[in-house]
């Protein structure tokens, strides 16, 4: 995070559990092997982040929810 | 005129056997791997740019790429499983009201990546059309803006 211009917070991992639910549609191609992918997921997560300052005089604990849909497509391959 | 359909016949009908023989039967069991990507869109309070709201994340919708693995265990029931990455721009800058002028705080950008693994309904819809429908549960690693 920048604060005018300058940094002001370090950036943090972290590791959660996730969820997701979801629906493709699978199109075989031509009585082949191949198919076409459309998706839509959806996916949350709530991870636990510390943020800390530049200067390490700050330190916080937060917690980010985070719900995102996807929409994708693609190609597959039957084994 | 019949010796002719008679050749015709004996021409065409190995012919057709033959395309038959080399059309590939989807069988019950079976997997697939499929690559993906596309657009992934914050929904709540993980892409609300409120700063009323102490849970926004400020997140513009960002891409998702994923590898997907499917094994069809019988007709509708199989086992998923996942990889994905997603990245969310932030808003660029947000001006915070501050005695009467406004101060910039500004977010780089969010990410995450992980696994999942989890059950899949498939419905054939007809002979070249499956409909996957996934519940998956995983581990993520995510990274807040710096």
């Amino acid at each position: 995070m920048k604060y005018q211009g300058n940094a002001l917070l370090k950036e943090d991992w972290s590791t959660t559990p996730v969820m997701q639910g979801g629906a493709n549609i699978r199109v075989k191609t031509n009585n082949s092997r191949i198919y076409i992918f459309a998706n839509a997921d959806f996916t949350f997560l709530e991870p636990d982040f510390t943020i800390t300052s530049y200067d390490d005089s700050f330190t916080e604990k937060i917690k980010q929810r985070m719900s995102v849909l996807n929409l994708t497509g693609g190609v597959g391959f039957r084994l | 005129m019949k010796k002719h359909f008679y050749t015709t016949i004996l021409i065409v009908l190995p012919l057709f056997m033959w395309a038959q023989d080399n059309s590939e039967k989807t069988p019950e069991k079976y997997q697939y791997l499929a690559v993906h990507v596309g657009a992934g869109f914050p929904v709540g309070d993980f892409g609300s740019n409120t700063l009323s709201n102490e849970e926004a994340g400020f997140a513009k919708t960002g891409v998702n790429v994923g590898v997907q693995y499917g094994y069809k265990l019988g007709k509708n029931l199989g086992l998923g499983a996942g990889a994905f990455y997603n990245f969310f721009n932030a808003a660029k800058t947000v001006s915070v009201p501050d005695n009467g002028g406004s101060i910039s705080v500004s977010l780089d950008h969010w990410q995450y990546f992980g696994v999942t693994v989890g059950p899949v309904v498939t419905l054939d819809l007809d002979d070249q059309v499956s409909l996957d429908l996934r519940a998956m549960a995983g581990v993520a690693s995510a990274n807040a803006p710096g």
